[in-house]
């Protein structure tokens, strides 16, 4: 493997002091002269028509400034893919869900906008209203959307490959299961907010927390119908987005309309308990499954019928069931599948995407299905696995080519890592240890009408430092850190002397799509290697002349430029003084180099009726095993310890995979045990943090092994593919799997919760049978 | 949050005054974790805030080998710190360590747990268990309040417009004693209590039960004795199936609402598991 000076090292982040000394600034603390505060009125009724709305008596309070609602705002649609927006910034006719919101007040603070929101009087006519996805789809459930019959957002879908009925009838043996997940909430410390500041000229600036300030700008020009030009984003720090804040909404979209209208900056950020609301986290998916295997476990068949209660508004539930049907496939090598789905309308809160696209729920899924499945068929889970494991090179039933597969890999070293053979099976009552497999896409692929480019420049400065410009929505990930070590191994030059912006202004800093789909390492990670070599090429035709030789036959490390092969023929980065040499020296001018690196993945076909096509340009792997203790007479679940491998194409830095792996953890033992939105008729009956609990350190295990597989992965800078999302996956089945191996019961409807292992315990008599 | 009017009090006599003037419309402010809490969701708005922070002596722990004795204004982790309760008052202790992350404990005092009277408060069922007692101080009264009686109903105390508390008493513990509070989370390891249970065991020289007093925290509308399970036990020795008995008598006496078969079941088995612990206790602390 190729050796490389900075690239793989443990570096701590270049932000990591100003984020832990408080000093990192972020919207809220963003502070303009005269700004208003915004707040929006959201429906008390889960589906109703809109009467009328008067805001007469709110408008006349004093220190209130600027009201708008369904009326005011542009009666244009928004959402992901032209062929599912079904938003409106503001509801004009219906209310779809407990939330939805109706108008927004600005005033000279937030306490008078919050009173003028309770002078708003809304007349509605209650419509009726269904919460259960199956429920529905009915004939006769009440249709949500005009658009959409039975309530099913866009399409069904069907994926069928071979001939899964001939395949179970082939099949040895044939298991089914019913698993129901849970609602869960992004927990991001800084909630969704946006300062917007449109000017006498007609010129909008805003400042907001997102994974993606050019989709934001994109989407206000859409709707406010600003040219592009006249509106500038700027994305300061962001406390955390995990999938949550790809997508423009209603309060960036609100902020930037009472601008408008007041002619003021207005401020809008969401409490917590309006974040919940309004935070469109993990769909409640119902998964029926099927498999049928040989007895020595080779699988023949499996079939899966999903269900997913998609909420209110389609949000990227469309395309989340479509990265279901890849993820049911992806980690198995099976000739016969079908995978029938449905997104369904209701009128709960919307769903939208939350770290791993939903991958979370149907390995939960599966992979506790699997684990009984092996269970039957009297073989190791693992054995299981790795008989029917996908490979390097395989083109999955889904149409994905995984080009770099290092999932056997994966598996092989956290069963020996983990001591597997010798506690599988073998532990006392109460301890359990259970095994799960993960995959995630690694960068999105481009389609017809959605490009997903990543830009980035690189600027020599005269003192032979270099500035990196680019669009890394770093919300806690470390894609400056990572894009610093590249600039700094490719250009042969000291950290030290890279330096990268911390906010993204869109009229400096070039495009890039965001931080979604795992998708920086790899899309921004490959314009910025190009960047570097544009730059090092013009650097390499100033030395070149310099050294009286050819520029094909330089190199640059440790900040020297040299001769191939002639240790005489060199120029230092800098010289004594700290300018440039290259630069002042050269006969020629002295001129500003400036790298440009572009980076674009092929598009390729994608069939929305089947969800079948090649999605991503990579794919990264992902196996954990757990081992728990559980308290039988309190049916409490410890966390002992996590064994993880990943396959990362190329670890870039071991510091920042830990960190993902622990996050990742953690997130995962709230999905398995502890967390639920709790619905009742639409309304969200926990949206606080006392209510809704996320795992604190001391739900952490003690031991975290975290380990890297690296299999370079083709497209790849330096071979690394993004493994954010996929490094979730394999943790709550895990869990789940563990649970069961230390008492015997399985809990199908999520989270495993003390009092259901207590009930299954009961039922299932005697412990430890 | 409500606007209202921030008052400062310096003495005792101050604050009463002010509590007395004005009447249901004011709240005590001290550590304020609970009640700033409700007063940004609204569930409280007081028109007046009476900060006692400011009182100069209500921050205190003193014992004189027959009472124990903490000022209003002692936090947890003033609690928390102090080995005279360790060495003392360990079953308070196990209360104490069970409120809250640190942040909390910081700021959090004891006196405010007891007077937010929130079901779950953890040092009730311990402070129950140990028959401690509240002073409070009102305009030419003062009151000493068992705080068996201090509770009235789901975050209501006996304590009427303008008194304050401003100390709990805690009687000392006899020899051949040992107490121990165990405690259920909500769902993660930082949370609200699910199930509180205190128990105070002492033993004779033949081991047999002389006097036991179990607290019930989380599981009825405000923490409670469990008097008829504690009669079991009485002059008798404690073993596995008499246990298991008493453990199904606090589960009758308990009333819990939500969860309410999980939290039954929980109360059995950490009455079982305190008890047998508390005699632990004892029993090492005999054969040293």
């Amino acid at each position: 493997m190729q050796d490389y000076s900075v690239i793989g090292k443990r570096l701590p982040r270049l932000d990591g002091m100003e984020i832990v000394t408080g000093k990192a600034k972020y919207t809220d603390d963003i502070v303009l002269p005269g700004t208003l505060a915004g707040k929006i009125l959201t429906s008390e009724y889960p589906h109703a028509r809109i009467l009328h709305i008067d805001t007469s008596k709110a408008e006349k309070l004093s220190g209130v400034r600027g009201i708008i609602t369904g009326k005011n705002v542009p009666m244009v649609q928004y959402g992901f893919a032209n062929f599912v927006r079904d938003e409106y910034p503001l509801a004009f006719d219906k209310v779809r869900y407990i939330g939805d919101e109706i108008a927004a007040v600005a005033a000279i603070d937030e306490d008078i906008a919050e009173e003028a929101l309770d002078l708003i009087e809304v007349e509605y006519e209650e419509l009726p209203s269904v919460f259960d996805p199956e429920e529905a789809m009915k004939p006769g459930a009440p249709r949500i959307h005009e658009h959409a019959e039975r309530n099913i957002c866009s399409n069904h879908v069907s994926h069928v490959i071979g001939d899964v009925d001939k395949g179970f009838r082939e099949s040895d043996y044939v298991r089914e299961d019913r698993f129901v997940t849970q609602n869960v909430s992004h927990c991001f410390l800084e909630t969704r907010n946006c300062l917007a500041d449109f000017n006498a000229n007609g010129e909008l600036t805003f400042w907001t927390s997102t994974s993606s300030i050019y989709l934001d700008r994109f989407v206000l020009s859409h709707l406010l119908k600003i040219p592009v030009s006249k509106i500038k984003g700027n994305r300061p720090f962001v406390g955390g987005g995990f999938g949550g804040k790809g997508e423009t909404v209603s309060c960036q979209i609100c902020a930037a309309l009472l601008s408008m209208k007041t002619g003021k900056p207005v401020k809008i950020t969401l409490s917590r308990e309006e974040q919940f609301i309004a935070d469109r986290g993990r769909h409640r998916w119902i998964f029926e499954l099927r498999t049928g295997a040989k007895k020595d476990g080779t699988i023949i068949a499996k079939q899966c019928r999903a269900i997913a209660d998609a909420g209110a508004y389609n949000s990227l539930s469309f395309l989340i069931l479509m990265h279901s049907v890849g993820y049911f496939d992806i980690v198995y090598r099976v000739p016969n599948v079908r995978y029938d789905g449905d997104m369904v309308y209701t009128n709960n809160p919307p769903c939208g995407a939350m770290r791993s696209f939903d991958c979370v729920q149907l390995r939960l899924a599966d992979d506790s299905h699997m684990d009984m499945l092996a269970r039957d068929l009297g073989i190791d889970t693992i054995d299981l696995y790795l008989k029917n494991v996908s490979g390097p090179g395989d083109l999955t039933a889904s149409r994905y080519k995984l080009d770099s597969n290092g999932l056997r890999e994966c598996i092989e070293r956290v069963r020996d890592d983990s001591g597997w053979r010798d506690k599988r099976g073998r532990l006392p009552v109460g301890r359990g240890i259970g095994f799960a497999v993960g995959a995630s896409i690694a960068g999105a692929k481009s389609s017809n009408d959605d490009p997903d480019a990543s830009s980035a420049l690189v600027k020599i400065n005269e003192d032979g430092s270099v500035n990196l410009l680019i669009a890394a929505h770093d919300a806690g990930q470390g894609s400056r850190t990572v894009f610093s070590q590249t600039v700094a191994e490719e250009l042969g030059i000291a950290i030290d002397d890279v330096k990268v912006n911390f906010v993204i202004d869109t009229d400096i800093i070039p495009q890039d799509q965001g931080s979604y789909a795992s998708r920086t390492t790899i899309g921004l990670g490959n314009a910025v290697l190009a960047a570097c070599r544009d730059a090092k090429r013009q650097i390499f035709e100033v030395v070149a002349d310099q050294l009286h030789a050819s520029a094909e036959d330089l190199e640059a490390k440790d900040g020297v430029i040299y001769l191939k092969g002639s240790p005489d023929g060199r120029v230092s980065f800098k010289d004594e003084g700290g300018a440039l040499s290259l630069c002042l020296t050269s006969k020629k001018v002295v001129f500003p180099i400036i790298g440009r690196g572009h980076f674009e993945p092929e598009t390729e076909p994608f069939d929305w009726k089947t969800g079948e096509g090649n999605i991503s340009i990579a794919y990264g792997f992902t196996a954990k095993v757990a081992e728990v203790e559980v308290d039988t007479e309190t049916g409490r679940v410890k966390v002992l310890n996590v064994t993880s491998a990943s396959d990362v194409g190329k670890a870039l830095n071991p510091l920042f995979l830990e960190g993902q792996d622990e996050g990742a953890i953690a997130m995962g033992i709230g999905q398995a045990l502890f967390e639920k939105l709790e619905l009742d008729k639409g309304q969200i009956l926990n949206p606080s943090f006392s209510e809704y609990k996320i795992p604190t350190a001391l739900d952490m295990p003690r031991t975290i092994r975290s380990t890297w597989v690296e299999t370079l992965d083709p497209h790849s800078p330096f071979g690394a593919k993004g493994i954010g999302e996929a490094v979730i996956v394999p943790m709550p089945a895990a869990i789940a799997n563990a649970v069961y191996d230390a008492v015997g019961v399985r809990i199908n409807e999520f989270p495993i919760t003390p009092d259901k292992i207590l009930e299954e315990v009961e039922k299932k008599g005697k412990l430890g049978e | 949050m409500k606007n209202f009017e921030y008052l400062e009090p310096r003495t005792v006599a101050e604050a009463v005054f002010l509590l007395t003037e004005y009447g249901d419309e004011a709240k005590v402010l001290a550590g304020g974790t609970d009640l700033i809490v409700q007063m940004k969701l609204k569930k409280q708005t007081p028109k007046y805030l009476v900060n006692i922070k400011k009182i100069s002596d209500l921050d205190y722990i003193r014992y004189d080998n027959k009472f124990l004795r903490i000022g209003a204004l002692t936090t947890f982790s003033a609690l928390a710190q102090s080995t005279m309760i360790q060495e003392n008052f360990s079953i308070l202790m196990d209360s104490v360590r069970a409120v809250g992350p640190l942040q909390i404990r910081n700021r959090g005092t004891i006196a405010g747990n007891l007077c937010h009277a929130s079901p779950s408060a953890d040092t009730a069922p311990s402070l129950l268990a140990l028959d401690a007692r509240v002073k409070t101080v009102s305009l030419g009264e003062e009151r000493m309040i068992p705080i068996k009686e201090f509770f009235k109903g789901p975050f209501a105390t006996c304590l009427k417009a303008g008194e304050l508390l401003t100390e709990i008493l805690v009687p000392s513990i006899p020899s051949n004693t040992g107490g121990t509070y165990l405690w259920l989370p909500k769902k993660t390891a930082v949370d609200e209590t699910l199930v509180g249970v205190a128990t105070l065991v002492t033993l004779d020289v033949n081991g047999v039960c002389d006097d036991v007093k179990i607290g019930l925290g989380s599981v009825a509308p405000t923490p409670i004795r469990a008097e008829k399970a504690e009669k079991l036990l009485h002059k008798k020795k404690i073993e596995d199936g008499l246990l298991s008995e008493v453990g199904e008598m606090a589960v009758d006496e308990a009333a819990p609402r939500s969860r309410a078969e999980y939290r039954a079941k929980m109360v059995s088995v950490l009455v079982v598991r305190a008890l047998k612990e508390s005699v632990r206790k004892v029993v090492s602390h005999m054969r040293n």
